[in-house]
């Protein structure tokens, strides 16, 4: 069983990698043989005719990950910030309470799965 | 030795020839040309007319002319490595038919759905790498914008992949078990099931709705938003990058299409596949799935980016939850 799922995964990966070789090859052939190198403006960041500088084109991945995520789950942690953060002493502890005690249940699920 | 070779060669027709690189270059695009068409009815204008019969052969111009462009790549972009991750992301995609019943040499194996999972991955990836490759204030929040979609849609079409491949590998044991192979065979039967009537048409839907969400067209063509971040992720692509870049696009189309077409309307079922009823129902489920794609992007304007993630936290998910528990813990029983 496992032997003929791997000559699946070998073939299906051997096919892919074929392809995308000779798509690729077709993409370099095609770019040498125009022998023209974009020069100037063309070479530029492209900012809707701002100049705009290189270093700052690149922003660190690390960014792009929390921006996805923040984006995702903003609307999430609005509702729980407006619940959580009323002013109100009593409605902190009650919230903080759900956590621990979710946070206890799960810690306990964990060692008994174990 | 001589089964061997016979072995090879069927390998090498179906990776060059069918289902492989030939028929779906063909396949994307005609899908191009049928979409074009649609769209420019759907808005009142003519669509690819000019060249070839009825404007068969505008895609391919279009291909070509990119094509042969100038490569321009700016200075703080890769210069090769987009076009290597394109052509794989392709690849990718073409090795994905080979996994279904209509190839004369199929790729399948027990599991083989994981495989299928993993190719299908392929194109996002490459897609989230091209645009983060060629820097630009645009592209950036194009990415970080499609990044954030993709979150919430991949392991949703992971879930509408796995549905019927859950329901046929319960109900009928049959090696390989947990294959694209058998499911696409058998999956057409379980819409004479109540349990598999609910479990494949809410599957349907959310594979529909997560399909509109992972090939960028309206409403969710937030990622490559022209009227506010100039073409977003591929502002700075042109030539023949971008020519890969709509090819893969063009691909995507169309083998998510034919899977669904397998997937959920059992392929040519209920005639085989090597008949002429076969094939033009086939052609017909095929020419659906594009149609309903392409009506929800002409009905439709684009959300913002917390629209479509509301949109598909609450109608996607819930409906994509509900029919993998169905699938896979109700009764199956047939009418």
């Amino acid at each position: 069983m496992i032997s003929e799922s791997l000559i699946a995964l070998i073939k299906a990966l051997l096919m892919m990698a074929i392809i995308g070789l000779i798509l690729y090859s077709t993409y370099l052939y095609v770019v040498s043989r125009r022998g023209l190198r974009a020069v100037g403006e063309k070479l530029k960041v492209y900012a809707c005719g701002e100049d705009y500088p290189a270093e700052k084109a690149s922003v660190s991945h690390l960014n792009l990950y929390w921006g996805a995520v923040k984006k995702v789950f903003k609307s999430a942690y609005l509702y729980i910030r407006d619940k959580m953060h009323t002013g109100i002493l009593s409605d902190w502890y009650f919230y903080m309470t759900i956590l621990v005690i979710s946070l206890i249940i799960i810690l306990g699920i964990t060692f008994f799965i174990r | 030795m001589s089964s061997e070779l016979n072995e090879i060669i069927n390998f090498i027709i179906t990776v060059l020839v069918f289902p492989g690189l030939l028929f779906t270059l063909i396949a994307s695009f005609l899908t191009q040309w049928y979409y074009r068409k649609l769209y420019a009815h759907m808005q009142n204008r003519v669509g690819p007319r000019f060249i070839g019969p009825f404007g068969l052969l505008q895609p391919i111009a279009d291909f070509l002319k990119l094509l042969f462009k100038e490569d321009i790549t700016t200075i703080v972009a890769r210069r090769k490595e987009q076009a290597l991750l394109l052509s794989l992301g392709a690849g990718a995609c073409m090795a994905l038919l080979a996994m279904l019943p209509f190839s004369p040499y199929p790729i399948a194996g027990d599991y083989d759905v994981i495989i299928a999972l993993y190719l299908t991955l392929w194109p996002t990836i490459a897609l989230v790498l091209v645009g983060m490759m060629a820097p630009n204030p645009f592209t950036i929040i194009g990415t970080s914008r499609y990044l954030s979609l993709m979150l919430i849609y991949e392991p949703l079409w992971a879930v509408t992949l796995i549905v019927p491949v859950v329901l046929v590998a319960r109900a009928c044991p049959i090696h390989p078990i947990y294959s694209l192979y058998t499911t696409s065979l058998f999956s057409w039967a379980f819409w004479r099931s109540p349990t598999g009537i609910i479990a494949l048409a809410l599957g349907l839907i959310t594979s529909i709705l997560v399909l509109q969400c992972k090939l960028m067209l309206k409403p969710f063509d937030i990622p490559e938003a022209e009227t506010e971040i100039v073409a977003g992720m591929f502002t700075e692509y042109s030539g023949p990058k971008l020519a890969y870049i709509v090819l893969l696009h063009d691909l995507e189309i169309v083998v998510y299409s034919i899977l669904i077409t397998y997937l959920y309307l059992g392929g040519p079922a209920p005639f085989p596949l090597l008949s002429v009823e076969g094939i033009l129902t086939f052609i017909v489920k095929y020419a659906l799935i594009v149609l309903v794609l392409t009506m929800i992007k002409a009905a439709t304007a684009r959300f913002r980016i917390e629209q479509a993630m509301i949109v598909m936290l609450k109608y996607a998910i819930p409906m994509g939850i509900a029919s993998i528990l169905i699938a896979s813990l109700a009764p199956i029983t047939f009418w």
